[in-house]
């Protein structure tokens, strides 16, 4: 079979389609454009917005905004920001670019990555709406509470936060599972984990950090929900909650969250910085040492937002010193990357331009992280706009400067164009100085005592410094405009190329440009690192058929792998184009706007619905059987493995559940030890009762296969339903809304354990039942631990008082 | 999957201690635990978890081959000190 044939046959398989076809594609480059195309509309919808937050501070006591209005502008432009644009963006790059960086064909899930763009799509579209309507949450991007609660925030403001960022945390949650099973399973023949590309690595620890740092949010967006809509004072100190649940679960995600934004720009610049220096990457172990310290030691700084609080000084130590420490492996990377340009031959280019705009804003916002770190100090500047300049320097410089290189970068990737840079320079120093005068002197206001989130101000020193960051804010606007320009440009009349236009190492320029739908015409063996290949000689050969899965089937086909090893393993089957996940994000959407409109009824219907759209998604498998996989070698396909990527995916999503779970039960026993009014007058619950589920709970997990949980789960179900039911004062005491909620939590787990146990009995192929079996037992330990759950939270609650 | 394990199994000790450390201090205070009983626990706590820290830095030393176990060498080291750093402070600051 010639190249041509090979790529005729493989591009008929892969293909999409045209016209109204386009709304079924779930390909990897498709959905990863999409992806970021949307994020950079809300990038521009949220720099907007910030001009506008200037405007009103340019100038004292100024009449250009009402403060509700204000409220609105800097709620939104921080949630667009952080929620709409960082994340969905990196995600999309990561989607684009990973199975092309590993010898991949597409990703794992094609139709949950394509699920989750439109769940983001429909959530931000709903913030956007509200925001053009004049209902946007109006309670700062963190949503404190009480603020945030009904007594105070009464419109749908708020609900449209809960509800809207929870749609596109979907995005976030069915991505990070996407990626952690696409890096472990999906890679080239002979790609051990040593051998993946070193942005592999960041993009695999940061898929883990959002697996469990999204979950606390999640659950505490349903909380507040809960109180708002069915006054379950959960954040109420008058009935038993406290607000300061709402802060320790926020910041639970809002922590690792900048490192989750972090992270995949440094994995940006660990790939670029090699390229432009014409040398390895110096330190790769260390590097990779460096980034699995940062993913944990990320989760125990949340507290350090909350250091006005109240919390013992000890306490406050531990996060006080972890604050400090992260900044460690940060460093480890910096000089790692300082290292690497000293050992080559650095040029100059464009990309590197914004590389060194990186290290000169970042390491100033890193350095006032250190200093908002230590106790003292943060209680100096806390709430003041010296955090505001601080989170800039580290965004902007963190994640935007790096992005923008990326962008340089790959953009020949995606449009098979090379910059022709008319406007590079002039954009990039526009930006740089911009950037800078807007928040350099923002420090000083700051440390002056001016307060964040305030409307007017009166002091005239105040009114200077804020008048420069104005001016400054504007130049930046100008910078971007600028840069848009020149992307367009490049876009439109870049210089076309032929192959690997940086003479880089990395896989993903092993293929022509713009890349075809199937990436690999045969995928590859790998004897090297990932990112020291020889492009120019290996896509020929690729393109050529000299490698796996090289004979086209009618079916898309990639290669899974042993996850450490990298030793080829099994033939993973993927699906075709499909409007199921629109459908299915469609009828999300339903649940959410049911939600939103208080239409509990609609909210039901529209559950059921997605529940069957899922079902949906089952049609149509595979067979399980033995294929030629080429070079010799003969492997199962994807459901004759015994460990395929939905057993996987499903291991990973027990993972994030456990971390709601987890912080379900830490919030009850929280507001246990610290609210107010512990215990109720009168302990909610039916007494022993509440062990009930967790008998057939226990015959689960000893029989987790077969008709068995069908039954045991139904009994479980029926048991939390008697104890949600006999539980008085839901609405009177935290105490019984918590232990509400602890039972929901186990009955959900039951309900889903029921159709999981039906399907796999029905369906019975080996991957259906070890993935029901995986579900049955975690749902068994989560009707065990709520069963029990209430009687410790009793005895805390009356040793407490 | 070894090597995997000990690149991670420095930092899931020093989780493991940040979540029983922060616990431990924030209910003993609110069960009103006297402060000479609390700190014993706290440091017994401490001295737990930096014992269990020198686990992971064994193996990793003695398989210390390839990559991943150079990295996980790196990283174990780091839990480690991070360890002794952070909860250093239950040894002297005040307690609630």
């Amino acid at each position: 079979m010639t190249p041509i044939e090979r790529h005729k046959q493989l591009d008929r398989i892969w293909n999409s389609g045209t016209g109204f076809q386009r709304l079924s594609a779930v390909n990897h480059p498709v959905v990863g454009r999409r992806f970021m195309a949307p994020a950079l509309v809300f990038f521009v919808i949220g720099g907007l917005l910030a001009m506008l937050i200037r405007t009103q501070l340019a100038s004292s006591e100024s009449p250009f905004m009402e403060p509700g209005t204000y409220a609105q502008i800097f709620t939104m432009h921080g949630s667009i920001m952080m929620f709409l644009f960082a994340i969905p963006f990196f995600e999309g790059l990561a989607m684009y670019l990973l199975p092309k960086m590993l010898g991949a064909r597409d990703m794992a899930f094609p139709r949950l990555s394509a699920y989750g763009y439109w769940c983001y799509v429909m959530g931000g579209s709903i913030l956007i709406a509200a925001l053009v309507l004049g209902v946007a949450p109006d309670a700062g991007w963190f949503m404190y509470t009480p603020l945030s609660s009904s007594t105070y925030s009464p419109g749908i403001n708020a609900d449209v936060w809960l509800l809207g960022v929870t749609f596109v945390e979907i995005s976030a949650l069915s991505a990070a599972v996407e990626m952690l099973v696409s890096i472990l399973l999906l890679r080239a023949g002979g790609m051990s984990l040593d051998r993946m590309p070193i942005f592999a690595w960041y993009m695999l620890v940061v898929a883990g950090m959002m697996l469990v740092g999204f979950p606390p949010l999640i659950l505490g967006s349903i909380l507040l929900e809960a109180e708002r809509a069915f006054d379950l004072p959960f954040f109420d100190p008058t009935r038993g909650g406290d607000p300061l649940l709402w802060q320790h679960l926020f910041w639970l995600f809002g922590h690792p969250e900048v490192y989750i934004i972090f992270l995949p720009a440094a994995g940006v610049l660990s790939t670029l910085i090699p390229v432009f220096s014409s040398t390895r990457l110096v330190g790769y172990r260390a590097i990779v040492a460096a980034i699995v310290a940062m993913g944990f030691l990320s989760f125990g700084l949340w507290v350090h937002h909350m250091f006005a609080t109240g919390i013992p000084h000890l306490s406050l130590s531990f996060f006080s010193i972890a604050s400090a420490l992260v900044a460690l492996p940060t460093a480890i990377q910096i000089f790692s990357w300082l290292a690497t340009m000293a050992t080559g031959r650095p040029r100059f280019s464009v990309p590197m331009l914004h590389v060194g705009g990186f290290f000169f804003i970042f390491v100033c916002g890193g350095l006032t992280g250190v200093m908002l770190a230590m106790v003292p100090f943060d209680l100096q500047a806390h709430d003041t706009h010296f955090v505001v300049a601080h989170l800039h320097y580290v965004l902007v410089g963190g994640f935007v400067f790096p992005m923008t290189a990326a962008a340089y970068y790959w953009l020949p990737h995606i449009t098979g164009r090379q910059p022709v840079q008319h406007l590079s320079h002039a954009a990039f120093w526009t930006i740089f100085v911009g950037f800078n005068l807007t928040f350099l002197g923002m420090h000083l206001t700051g440390l002056l005592g001016m307060p964040r989130r305030s409307w007017a101000y009166q002091d005239p020193m105040w009114e200077v410094l804020n008048f420069v960051s104005s001016m400054g804010g504007f130049v930046t606007t100008i910078g971007y405009a600028l840069l848009a320009m020149d992307l367009l440009m490049l876009v439109k009349f870049g210089r076309p190329f032929r192959r690997d236009p940086w003479k880089s190492g990395g896989l993903e320029w092993a293929m022509p440009t713009p890349p075809a739908t199937y990436a690999f015409g045969a995928i590859p063996h790998l004897d090297a690192r990932g990112d020291s290949l020889s492009p120019a000689e290996l896509g020929p050969k690729l393109a050529a058929g000299e490698g796996y899965l090289a004979t086209p089937r009618g079916e898309l086909e990639t290669l899974g792998v042993d996850p450490l090893s990298g030793k080829p393993s099994q033939v993973v089957i993927l699906p075709h184009p499909s409007y199921l996940p629109l459908m299915t994000a469609l009828a999300t959407g339903g649940v959410f706007l049911s939600l939103l409109f208080k239409v509990y009824p609609m909210a039901i219907v529209s559950t059921v619905a997605v529940v069957t759209l899922f079902l949906f998604w089952t049609r149509g498998r595979q067979k399980p059987q033995m294929l030629d996989a080429g070079m010799g070698l003969t492997l199962p396909n994807h459901r004759a493995h015994p460990a395929p990527p939905s057993l996987w995916a499903m291991r990973f999503v027990v993972a994030a559940d456990a971390t709601a779970f987890a912080s379900l039960l830490f919030g009850a026993g929280f507001l246990c030890i610290s609210a107010p009014d512990w215990p109720p007058a009168i302990w909610p619950g039916p007494g022993w009762l509440t062990l009930l589920p967790a008998i057939p709970a226990l015959v689960v997990l000893l029989a987790p296969k077969g008709i068995v949980p069908v039954i045991m789960q139904t009994a479980a179900l029926a048991g939390f339903a008697l104890v949600l039911a006999r539980t008085q004062g839901m609405t009177e005491h935290a105490a019984a809304a918590s232990l509400s909620a602890v039972a929901i939590y186990g009955g959900l787990h039951a309900a889903l354990g029921i159709l999981f146990a039906g399907y796999s009995h029905w369906r019975r192929g080996p991957d259906d039942v070890s993935i029901s079996a995986l579900w049955q037992r975690y749902a068994g330990i989560v009707a065990v631990t709520a069963s029990g759950f209430p009687f410790i939270l009793r005895l805390l609650a009356t040793g407490v008082s | 999957m070894k090597d995997v394990t000990l690149l991670v199994s420095g930092f899931v000790i020093w989780s493991g201690a940040f979540l029983l450390i922060y616990a431990l201090h924030a209910t003993g205070c609110a069960l009103g635990v006297r402060a000479e009983v609390l700190r014993a626990l706290l440091i017994l706590a401490f001295a737990v978890f930096v014992s269990a820290g020198f686990v992971p830095l064994w193996l990793a030393i003695r398989r210390r081959r390839g990559l991943l176990g150079q990295s996980a060498v790196i990283a174990t080291v780091a839990a480690l000190v991070a360890t002794v750093l952070t909860f250093s402070t239950v040894l002297w600051l005040g307690l609630c």
